[in-house]
């Protein structure tokens, strides 16, 4: 009787395991991991259509410089002397930022460039080591794959050299466990190298896009010219090219942040490289500076807003459309850029004159009228055309409600990439950010023409002018020293390029000191019925215009970095 | 042979009244017709097990009367000892038995109940006069009674009384009464019950007796749970706390764990919030020994299964052991290095049904609520810290609207509401009930317990939905343990617990009301007028936060939660393969639900402003009428649900084997087990599982000197095939250094045993993840980026993924733990000791040295070493008398951790090292004073901040005097938010019918790392500001006085956002966590009751600590949680006959 009922209940247990699972007893118990459904490295290159994913991921790693950080204001141009940020940069102005400080990214620290850069330059190492696996797409298709991901990395490179120096090469797909020396290279190495890495991929790219409605974006050949002439005139310049360090340290000792010697030659190689890409856009087309439409200002809005439009050689582009509230919206808007009176004050005349020259026909008591197009279209000035008004800008005006509001507390707001930031202008507008366009080019050009011939060419004096005449700017006075044309021709750089960081790399390669230790101001204008004053006032001392250090010229590697011991030595003067 | 007839037909008798009893009650909650108890004789419902072979027929009798209750009687003439007999039977009424023997003999039999005469068959005669021989020997006998209690005057039921050097006995009804019939030569009375000590007392004249029996003191025969079984105390050479039922009654905490704080050592809670059925504490054995917290977390098994704790019904709980060391918790192999919390349910007693009925009604409030500022206070201070940034500049705040918040003359247009006061009931009640019944015989044995909970919250009703937060809560058990056999039993145990938890609706995570609270401004709104909830208009500039934000008033939210739980398990004795060999095997399962109903809504809300707002040139005297504008709709109820469900179960087969040879006593055990988990949240298609092994052997010599070895042998999923099992191993000794002769002449020492452990377990939480070993992925459509000139979508971008570590493995734990106990003055003080180390090794870490140019996202690996070390340390002293007793004991724990190894990078600083410094150690700035105008003038003279100051800025220390404050600057501050060191100090004493106990629990070096609302005014520039941050802050009068910096818009990031030790607090606290005063009256013979107590008692009632702004336990950043509760409760506690 009651082993039947033992019987009964033990034959229960079994049926009530049964019913939970199947009997399964000692390893076999444990779960399995899923099966490997997921993708894998040989999976992508084993499909072309993964593969080009995989290297669209790469463009995705290009630059993005006016959406780094958006609740701070680590904007480059707020380094230099054209900008200023409404709540400062603290650690830059007062001078207290240490090479720690770049340890935790972005906003905390600098822009911390070096640990940004490398996961595109991952991603490009690891395409080309494998796209060549990929089965079923032509040869040619992938040479052109190849080198689009070698242009990708040397973009990214060319930014590491310039905020850098010389820096390590890197150029295999390098597994999660990689231990041992990764030294810098030389300054002169790592140009070199980047300079090769854009002749190798030269030859495989196309030089326009066929297909721009559909493709436009993708590197071309004048793409890879461009950061290769861009590349050599940093290394020409004399903060790399010089007889003497900037400054002393054991990285200057290893001539990781400057050529060792001065090379006249190196101002031929950039010159050349510039040359040799003006020389084909002007014989082949497909890319152009001078779309002349009469309207300076419209002109000069496509140059660097539109896709398309011809000037842009290597565009960014993240999304379709402009966010009014993200990309280029509000947060920009909220006082993170704010445009010096210097800045302001660089734009010539209409008729090209600067308005330091008293036939400009500059009225201090009406400063807004008829100046270089691109004042307008870069700074928003008072009493311009903006949201279907004029623009406010005095104190208690609509743009400027109070003395200290952020947006525009120098007296002047954005206005280059934000437009009048509203629906009309800005929203739904599609959206790209110019890496390089073609003005750069042909200045770099100029630049390097007249330090090679030590003086402005003809041909110099062509280039500038080009980038002047489009919008509407008479030529350059003819017979200047070659100090003055290349000053003449930074002018026009700042002029042209505001916020699409070219101004601060001039001033570090050229080591412009007098730069740095401007002291800046901002304008207060104030309004008693229709009468309008004007009262200059000077913005808060930033410490390296007291206190200069020639460390400023590059950027402290990551403390954190150093300490990883593969071999990374610090640039001059972020030592601890 | 001569056993009193009398005495037991009273027992007897009354044991089957009383079952019927039970049985309506049984039937009447959950049983019906599962248990039938029979009142028929007892030669009908006794059966007998009896193998005797060629033994004479005294010798059968004598061993039937050993085994049961009957009696024989007879005479020598009919029963002799030439008359042999073998008899085998098993589970056999008399009568089968009686027939079998006399079977062929001329022997008759007559079964009167238990007394069985036998006779010459046909000799009728001889029957009769057996039968008045018995009632003859009556008047021979005398009758004694008493009753036996224990020191608190507690009756104790079943305890043996019988007249020593004889056979008469009795055991005490569950009054603790007895009757006893004694021949008139019996001397002495002994009086027995397992863990009191034994009285024997000379009968002499009386005839009543009233004995109080004392607790055995060593507690030879007390036995806690340990891992997959139970040990005797005495025999325990690990680590490991026990807390019996009564303790964890006595709390009337909401969540089991909380009321276990400051009982025992090596254990601590910390209880971060009070919301209404969600209150449950963190839990830590020993501290954190690994490198995160979630990490660190104790096994919690309920009845050996990992199963719902907290909601148990406290009155369900027969103990709790919190098992320490390694040799506690080898077996558990790679889940016990974090400790294991053993929780086991009651189950029934052999004897008659105990009826206990248990409710307490109480209110409860919050310990501690911060005090936010009025508006008159906020706009001041406001316009304060603008003038401060620039002195020139405009205000947010018009006088007029300052005049008006300080005179309060418009409380629509400039209202000023406390929010907390205006949304939040002073005190809330609660309910909690319980009965529960248990009893059973030498078959069946029951334990029945049904409860109920009721918290409200503090929520006021302020719309006609339920948008109040309040918690039911229904607890079910019944635990059964059936002898099927004499050798075979099964035991069930069912378990349910169903709760339902109402709150206002919210978008957010559910912590988002208070921080609501603490962000509203005081002028943002009066209120809700008229049904409409108002916001404060135009008049005063934007930025608008009120309690209701961001959804109060948004709706109703239900969850309803099941957790039922079932096991079934079964014993069997193996004694017939060899004797002390069991076999036992064990199923359970465990399904638990949750249901969300989401009744949502949207109301308008309406603008207040003045009428000059839109007439700009009214007349003065209506300038100030308000004119309300409508934004938004009144909306229906709408309707959503959820459902989340989850299912495991567990299996678990073993021998056992117990037994003694001479003075060597042996145990073992052998166990397999498994268990399946369904619907994880981490690849919820594929069930986890665990398996093991377990494996014990204790030996001891003369209960005098014990060795153990324990071992688990666990596989677990979370690693490759082929490194997924561990082995874990473990010994312990014990030495009873009291029970040698030479510590027999120190008195004064009744007890000494050194215990000493060692060992290694296992950790295999990985930080949620499972199957971290997994190969490298790659995403195929990671992200997208825009090619073209006119092509609105996005191309697809593959990328990396995730970085496998095929090597992953399990944290690897090793642990040493040495014990002394003590007991001084025949047991009244008891000290005990423990001191531990523990290295914890491989855990889980991502490098830090892998260089920036492989920015991969990396893999995990078993690199982080984590040092543990502590001790523990428990006094008691306790004295009890027959009126009065007390006793009072003190518990200190500390448990400290240290990070040995964590990939680190040199420091620029060695004092910027996380090595070294404890798990999660808080790192700032050091504060160096505030700025003063002199400092100002002169500011080259001090390190460059990276902030111009101002007089009453925060100047911190540049600690590696390199004249620039900076990152490098910033050094280890405080202590852990998890104490270091925590304890209790239990007082409790009885006189007569009163008891009264009280506890206080402490915890020092912690620390509270001030944020959010608490640490930065106007944050995110308008939310509402603590008082003490007002209070405290630097101005040019208080510039002398002043603990907090200036107020200023722009500095707000330097100085009140930043990490310094300004806002690090140290959170020690002394807490009256739980006090009681009960009155008991006992032997009332009415309505069945035989003991009533009536009790007040109360739970976190006095805090002392040196953090006033908060609750020390609460959490200090913005992310508040609910606060937590004190409370008063009066109970009344009910036990049935």
């Amino acid at each position: 009787m009651k082993n039947i009922i033992i019987c009964f209940f033990f034959s229960g247990i079994v049926c009530f395991f049964s019913s939970c699972a199947k009997i399964e007893l000692g390893g076999d118990f444990l779960s399995n991991p899923p099966d490997m459904t997921t993708i894998n490295k040989d999976t992508v290159f084993n499909d072309i259509k993964y593969a080009e994913r995989f290297l669209f991921g790469a463009y995705g790693t290009l630059p993005w410089p006016i959406k780094y950080n958006v609740s701070q204001y680590y904007y480059l141009e707020n380094l230099t002397d054209i900008c200023s940020a409404a709540k400062g940069l603290p650690a830059y102005y007062n001078g207290t930022i240490t090479a720690v400080d770049e340890n935790t990214g972005v906003g905390a620290g600098k822009f911390n460039y070096y640990s940004g850069a490398w996961g595109g330059i991952r991603i490009c190492n690891i395409f080309i080591a494998n796209i060549d696996k990929v089965p079923s797409a032509s040869e040619t298709y992938k040479r052109q794959l190849k080198a689009e991901a070698r242009a990708i990395m040397a973009t990214l490179y060319c930014n590491l050299y310039r905020h850098y120096g010389g820096i390590m090469w890197i150029n295999k797909d390098l597994p999660v466990t990689t231990i041992g020396e990764f030294p810098r290279l030389t300054a002169r190495a790592t140009m070199d190298s980047i300079v090769a890495l854009c002749d190798k991929a030269i030859p495989d790219l196309p030089w326009v896009i066929d297909d721009i409605i559909n493709w436009e974006g993708r590197f071309t050949k004048a793409g890879a010219m461009g950061i290769k002439a861009r590349t050599l005139l940093f290394g020409a310049s004399p903060l790399f090219n010089s007889a003497t360090p900037y400054k002393e340290g054991e990285a200057a000792t290893r001539k990781l942040m400057w050529n060792g010697s001065y090379d006249a030659n190196l101002w031929i190689k950039a010159r050349d490289a510039a040359k040799e890409l003006i020389t084909r856009v002007e014989s082949e087309g497909g890319y152009v500076i001078n779309k002349s439409t009469g309207n300076y200002r419209k002109d000069f809005q496509n140059a660097y807003f539109t896709r398309g439009y011809g000037e842009t050689l290597i565009s960014t582009r993240r999304s379709y459309l402009a966010n009014t509230s993200d990309t280029y919206g509000i947060v920009w808007y909220n006082g993170v850029v704010n445009y010096t009176q210097e800045y302001v004050d660089m734009f010539p005349m209409a008729n090209g004159k600067p308005i330091t020259d008293p036939t400009s026909g500059y009225d201090p008591k009406n400063p807004y009228v008829n100046r270089d197009p691109r004042l307008y279209e870069s700074v928003l000035v008072n009493g311009d055309a903006y949201q279907g008004r004029k623009a406010e800008l005095w104190i208690g005006g609509k743009e400027r409600v109070t003395v200290d509001d952020s947006p525009t507390y120098t007296g002047y707001g954005p206005r280059k990439f934000i437009l009048d930031h509203d629906n009309v202008t800005l929203g739904g507008a599609i959206e790209q950010f110019p890496l390089l366009r073609l003005p750069e080019i042909y200045l770099s050009y100029a630049e390097a023409e007249n330090e090679v011939n030590n003086g402005p060419t003809a041909e110099a004096y062509r280039c500038v002018n080009i980038v002047r005449n489009r919008v509407g700017l008479g030529n350059l006075p003819s017979g200047l020293s070659k100090e003055n044309f290349r000053e003449a021709v930074l002018n026009e750089r700042a002029l042209e390029f505001a916020m699409e960081e070219v101004r601060w790399f001039d001033i570090v390669r050229w080591k412009r000191e007098d730069v740095f230790k401007k002291q800046l101001h901002g304008m207060r204008i104030y309004k008693a019925g229709n009468v309008l004053t004007y009262e200059l006032f000077p913005l808060d001392v930033r410490n390296w215009s007291i206190n200069w250090n020639p460390k400023w010229y590059l950027s402290a590697f990551p403390y954190l970095e150093i300490q990883k011991n593969y071999g990374l030595i610090q640039n001059p003067g972020w030592e601890i | 042979m001569k056993k009193n007839l009398d005495d037991l037909s009273f027992h007897f008798r009354k044991r089957i009244r009383v079952n019927w009893l039970a049985i309506k009650l049984l039937t009447f909650f959950v049983f019906a017709g599962t248990i039938t108890l029979s009142a028929s004789t007892y030669s009908q419902k006794t059966k007998i097990d009896l193998h005797m072979r060629n033994s004479s027929l005294a010798d059968i009798f004598s061993s039937i009367e050993k085994s049961s209750e009957f009696i024989f009687f007879y005479n020598e003439e009919v029963v002799n000892d030439q008359i042999v007999k073998s008899v085998s039977v098993e589970g056999e009424k008399i009568e089968e038995i009686l027939e079998q023997l006399f079977a062929g003999t001329d022997i008759a039999y007559k079964i009167d109940d238990h007394q069985v005469f036998l006779y010459k068959k046909d000799n009728l005669k001889q029957l009769e006069q057996l039968k008045m021989e018995i009632k003859i020997e009556q008047p021979q006998k005398k009758q004694l009674n008493g009753k036996v209690t224990d020191i608190k005057g507690e009756p104790i039921p079943g305890t043996t009384i019988f007249v020593k050097g004889a056979t008469v006995g009795v055991v005490s009804n569950s009054n603790g009464e007895f009757i006893l019939n004694v021949p008139f030569d019996s001397k002495v009375l002994s009086f027995s019950f397992v863990g009191f000590k034994a009285q024997e007392i000379p009968i002499g004249n009386k005839t009543y007796f009233a004995i109080t029996l004392e607790e055995e003191t060593v507690g030879l025969e007390e036995v806690v749970a340990i891992g997959y079984g139970v040990q005797k105390k005495i025999a325990i050479s690990g680590a490991i706390s026990s807390v019996s039922s009564a303790d964890i009654i006595q709390s009337p905490a909401s969540n089991v764990a909380s009321s276990l704080a400051g009982r025992v050592t090596g254990f601590a809670a910390v209880q971060l919030g009070g919301k209404p059925g969600d209150d449950d504490p963190v839990l830590f054995i020993r501290g954190i020994a690994s490198l995160t917290q979630a990490s660190s977390t104790p096994l919690i098994l309920v009845d050996g299964v990992e199963r719902e704790f907290n909601r148990l019904d406290p009155n369900e709980i027969e103990s709790i052991s919190i098992l320490k060391d390694a040799s506690s918790t080898a077996v558990y192999g790679v889940r016990g290095a974090n400790g294991v919390v053993l929780v086991t349910t009651k189950r029934g007693k052999s004897g008659a049904p105990q009826i206990n009925f248990t409710s307490n009604y109480g209110i409860q409030k919050p310990t501690n609520l911060i005090k936010f500022i009025d508006s008159y206070t906020y706009a001041t201070t406001y316009n304060e810290s603008q003038l401060n940034d620039n002195p020139n500049g405009s205000v947010r705040f018009s006088p007029e609207a300052i005049e008006a918040f300080r005179t309060n003359s418009d409380p629509i247009l400039y209202p000023n509401t406390d929010w907390m006061d205006y949304m939040l009931k002073p005190s809330s009640f609660n309910l909690q009930a319980n009965i529960n019944i248990s009893g059973g015989n030498e078959k069946v044995r029951y334990f029945v317990s049904v409860g109920y909970r009721n918290e409200d919250g503090l929520w006021k009703k302020l719309y006609p939905w339920d948008a109040t937060f309040w918690y039911k809560q229904y607890n079910l058990r019944a635990n059964l343990d059936i002898n099927l056999t004499k050798t075979t039993s099964i035991s069930l145990t069912t378990n349910n617990i169903a709760g339902r938890q109402n709150q206002p609706y919210s978008s957010q995570a559910d912590d988002a009301w208070f921080r609501a609270m603490y962000w509203s401004q005081p002028y943002s709104s009066p209120g809700i007028i008229d049904g409409r909830q108002i916001i404060t208009g135009s008049h005063i500039p934007d930025q608008m936060k009120q309690g209701f934000n961001p959804d109060y008033g948004s709706g109703t939210r239900t969850t309803l939660k099941n957790n039922l739980n079932f096991d079934i398990g079964l014993v069997q004795k193996l004694d017939f393969i060899t004797k002390g060999l069991g076999f036992r095997t064990k199923v359970a399962y465990n399904y638990a639900m949750a249901q969300t109903k989401n009744r949502t809504i949207n109301v308008a809300r309406w603008y207040a402003d003045p009428l000059y707002v839109y007439v700009p040139d009214a007349p003065a005297e209506t300038r100030n009428t308000v004119v309300y504008r409508k934004q938004g709709d009144d909306r229906i109820l709408g309707y959503s649900e959820s459902n989340t469900s989850g299912m495991n179960w567990y299996m678990e087969t073993a021998f056992d084997y117990n037994r003694s040879f001479g003075n060597h006593n042996l145990a073992g055990l052998i166990m397999y087990n498994q268990s399946k988990a369904y619907y994880p949240s981490v690849y919820p298609d594929i069930p986890s599982g665990y398996l093991g092994f377990v494996g014990r052997l204790t030996y001891n010599y003369r209960s005098k000197y014990f060795i153990d070895f324990n071992a688990g042998y666990n596989g677990s999923e979370n690693f490759v095939k082929g490194r997924r099992f561990g082995f874990f191993p473990a010994v312990s000794g014990g030495w009873i250094v009291s029970d040698e002769n030479f510590m027999k002449k120190i008195p004064v020492i009744s007890h000494l045993k050194l215990r000493g452990s060692y060992g290694f377990v296992g950790n295999d939480k990985i930080g949620g993840s499972r199957f971290l070993f997994l190969p490298d992925t790659y995403n195929g459509s990671a992200g997208g980026y825009n090619f073209g000139t006119s092509v609105p979508q996005n191309q697809i971008t593959a990328g990396e993924s995730t970085i496998g570590n095929p090597l992953v493995t399990w944290e690897k734990s090793r642990k040493q733990n040495i014990g002394v106990d003590l007991k001084f003055f025949k047991g009244n003080l008891g000290i005990s000791f423990d001191q531990f180390y523990e290295y914890r090794s491989d855990i889980l870490i991502t490098r830090n040295t892998t260089p920036a140019f492989i920015p991969v996202k990396l893999p995990p690996v078993n690199l982080g070493k984590v040092s543990n070390r502590g001790y523990e340390v428990e006094v008691e002293w306790r004295k009890n008398k027959k009126e009065f007793g007390y006793f009072i004991s003190v518990n200190l724990s500390k448990a400290k951790n240290k990070i040995l190894f964590n990939d680190e990078l040199p420091q620029a600083e060695p004092y910027l090292a996380t090595t070294g410094r404890s798990v999660s150690q808080t790192f700032g700035y050091i504060f160096d004073g505030f700025w003063s105008e002199n400092d100002i003038t002169n500011v080259s003279d001090f390190p460059t901040h990276w902030y111009t100051p101002h007089a009453g800025d925060i100047r911190y220390k540049d600690l590696n005097n390199d004249g620039v404050v900076n990152a490098n600057d910033q050094k280890a501050i405080g202590y852990p938010i998890n104490p270091e060191i925590t304890g209790g100090t239990k007082l409790g004493m009885n006189y007569k019918n009163f008891d009264f106990f009280v506890m206080f629990s402490g915890a020092t070096r912690t620390s509270r790392l001030l944020g959010g609302s608490l640490q930065i005014p106007f944050s995110s520039l308008f939310r509402n500001t603590a008082q003490w941050l007002v209070d405290g802050r630097w101005t040019p009068e208080t510039a002398e006085t002043a603990t907090l910096p200036r107020f200023s818009l722009n500095g707000l990031g330097y100085n009140y956002a930043t990490t310094s030790d300004i806002w690090m607090r140290d959170a020690s606290y002394v807490r009256l966590k739980n006090a009681e005063i009960g009155y008991s009256l006992s032997n009332i013979n009415r309505f069945s009751i035989s003991k009533i107590r009536v009790y007040v008692n109360g739970y976190n009632l006095l805090t002392f600590s040196k953090l006033k702004i908060t609750d020390p336990e609460s959490q200090t950043g913005d992310r508040q949680l609910y606060p937590l509760m004190q409370m008063i409760n009066f109970g009344l506690n009910i036990t049935f006959k």
